[in-house]
């Protein structure tokens, strides 16, 4: 058994806006081994992004209130000081974002954006950092990496972005990669390179890999193992293969069901989850999916369900498991 | 498009041009600039009243502190273009004089209450909360006094002079800069790359100088060209209230205010440092209108 480069133990992450207690993530609990992939999969308002926020202390810390553990190599960085987690940032952990269109920034070259993320963490000079800046926009394919080094963000696409982000978030060789929804904004022919690029690289450099997504195909091709989330909570994790195979919860299955399958019959329909993610604000107080399962009986609206642990590191959280359940 | 400005903005204050194989930021900049008549036409007065204040010395045809009290007030004439004034001083040397003081303080008032604005009112901004109520609040109880009251208070307790003017005048503008900087940074510390450079591991301090500050330039460029016109403003109203400069340093100001009881047997005392200050800050406005042109993204 490995020790787990990333242990997140009942994670809590609650805004408080005014009176209102948003509870975005809501007790959960994964770990991410050195150089694994593991998947975070689920609907806009799931709590992906707040649980990749949480991990990297950037949650504004006026109405967040974070309870439980995130041990990262062993070491809470919960209760870190914020020099600590300065230093863990960008070298130890980075972040790749959703949205490559803002989030450079437009007032340098991106060859300077670069630099300045190895500057920040190591004594080096101006010009080994620009050296070193030229070489990553190589290693993410840009071509001309001398000359595109000294262009601003407004001059280069979407697809180029990304990559120069791919290239700061990698240029400290970080341990632990995490990617928010990095293809979403991008064309549908470049989010290919781009996913291919990230997993080529995070191997490359042994960078183990939390990728959001709620893409089930992305999933299939580059984890090894998955978490859905639902209303702020993991209903469903294990090994990618295992989910795939024979899914328990409802969500899950109703999430597979939604893209188009090659197998599927000619004129079958894609599935709907009818209903949309509960209020964080006011969630009920048994299962947060009964009102959209249609597998709900009386006892998922009543109580909420504890997550089963099953065989291969397989939890589910459903009272009714589909799929036959051998624990 | 915003990116565009900003990244000029950034390259003026770095000093250093970007040469691109296409277009340079600066070059379009340089370009945009051209085609708005306002700016070019501010410009390029402000160009001819620098250098009268500049070359003075050389351009004044008579010594400015001289006097010659047998023409006393005599009209403008061939030998005095503008005239001479109540103590026999030719008047159109001591505009020229008077453009160095009017210039200088201009600029080194909106030079202090830009440094402080900028610091009050990124501070505000970007922690907001407690630190925001506080320094805002101070900033507002200044801004509901009307400035020249303010600037008159001041003056009172720091003495006259053109220091103390400027003093007072950079004090009375705080409140302007660190409003419009609050504004900006407010805005634009919601962006992701500022987020992103969070997560890089940047301290506050970097994020707030390196990575916000750049991208509010363009509405404090604009404001504080406008903001030396209205402290020229004030420091001739100070001298002609006799706080500002004193006497017999040419100050247009001071000048407007000793010409005051004559002005109706030699209204010509009056006239020119009255036109002589409004050209300035008209010049200084219309700057600041063509920049803002320039830099808005919304116009591009």
């Amino acid at each position: 058994m490995q020790i787990p480069l990333l242990q997140i133990n009942q994670l809590q992450t609650h805004f408080h806006i005014g009176k209102r207690v948003v509870k975005a993530v809501d007790g959960i609990s994964i770990s991410v081994n050195p150089g694994e992939t593991m998947a975070l999969v689920g609907e806009s308002g799931s709590g992906k992004s707040v649980t990749a926020m949480s991990i990297m202390r950037l949650l504004p810390e006026a109405i967040t209130k974070t309870q439980g553990e995130i041990l990262f190599e062993g070491r809470d960085m919960l209760k870190m000081s914020m020099e600590e987690i300065r230093d863990i940032r960008g070298k130890h952990i980075s972040m790749i974002f959703q949205e490559p269109m803002t989030s450079l920034n437009p007032a340098y070259t991106i060859g300077e954006q670069i630099s300045e993320a190895v500057r920040v963490h190591s004594n080096v000079d101006k010009k080994t950092a620009w050296n070193k800046a030229v070489e990553m926009l190589e290693l993410v394919g840009i071509p001309a990496a001398v000359q595109r080094a000294k262009e601003y963000p407004h001059q280069m696409s979407g697809g180029m972005r990304q990559r120069v982000m791919i290239a700061i978030s990698l240029v400290c060789n970080p341990r632990l990669l995490l990617a928010d929804e990095p293809t979403t904004a991008l064309d549908v022919t470049i989010q290919a390179q781009i996913l291919d690029l990230i997993i080529k690289l995070a191997k490359e450099f042994n960078t183990a890999l939390i990728m959001i997504t709620h893409d089930l195909g992305v999933v299939a091709e580059i984890a090894q193992n998955m978490a859905v989330m639902y209303a702020g909570r993991i209903v469903e994790q294990g090994r990618v293969a295992d989910v795939f195979a024979n899914p328990h919860h409802p969500y899950t299955v109703g999430l597979m069901d939604s893209i188009p399958r090659l197998d599927g019959g000619k004129k079958q329909r894609l599935h709907t989850i009818e209903g949309v993610v509960p209020d964080l604000s006011a969630l009920p107080m048994g299962c947060t999916f009964a009102d959209r399962c249609e597998y709900a009986k009386e006892k998922c609206r009543e109580e909420f369900p504890a997550v089963r642990v099953l065989a291969n590191a397989r939890q589910v959280a459903c009272h009714y498991p589909l799929g036959g359940i051998e624990s | 498009m915003e990116a565009n400005i900003e990244v000029k903005k950034q390259i003026k204050a770095n000093g250093h041009v970007h040469v691109d194989k296409v277009k340079g930021p600066f070059a379009e900049f340089v370009e945009r600039f051209m085609k708005s008549r306002s700016a070019v036409i501010g410009l390029g007065i402000l160009i001819v009243l620098i250098c009268c204040a500049v070359f003075a010395p050389i351009l004044a045809p008579y010594n400015p502190y001289e006097s010659n009290l047998p023409i006393a007030l005599q009209a403008p004439s061939a030998e005095h273009i503008l005239g001479v004034d109540e103590l026999g001083r030719d008047i159109f040397s001591r505009i020229l004089y008077g453009a160095q003081v009017s210039l200088v303080v201009g600029v080194e008032a909106v030079t202090l209450a830009l440094f402080f604005g900028i610091l009050l009112g990124a501070l505000a901004g970007f922690y907001g909360g407690k630190v925001d109520t506080a320094i805002m609040g101070v900033m507002d109880v200044m801004l509901s006094f009307p400035s020249i009251l303010l600037a008159l208070a001041f003056m009172t307790v720091l003495g006259r002079g053109i220091d103390k003017a400027v003093i007072a005048i950079g004090i009375v503008s705080i409140p302007q800069y660190a409003r419009i900087v609050r504004g900006s940074v407010l805005s634009v510390k919601e962006n992701v790359y500022v987020t992103a450079a969070r997560a890089i591991g940047n301290n506050d301090r970097r994020l707030i100088f390196v990575h916000i500050l750049p991208n509010v330039l363009a509405p404090i460029i604009v404001r504080s060209t406008i903001g030396i016109s209205e402290a020229i403003l004030e420091a001739a109203a100070l001298g002609f209230l006799g706080l500002g400069v004193m006497p017999p340093t040419a100050e247009w100001g001071t000048m407007l205010g000793a010409g005051r009881q004559t002005i109706f047997n030699a209204p010509h005392i009056v006239t020119f440092p009255g036109l002589a200050i409004t050209l300035t800050v008209m010049a200084f406005n219309l700057l600041g209108d063509g920049l803002r042109d320039v830099l808005d993204p919304r116009l591009k």
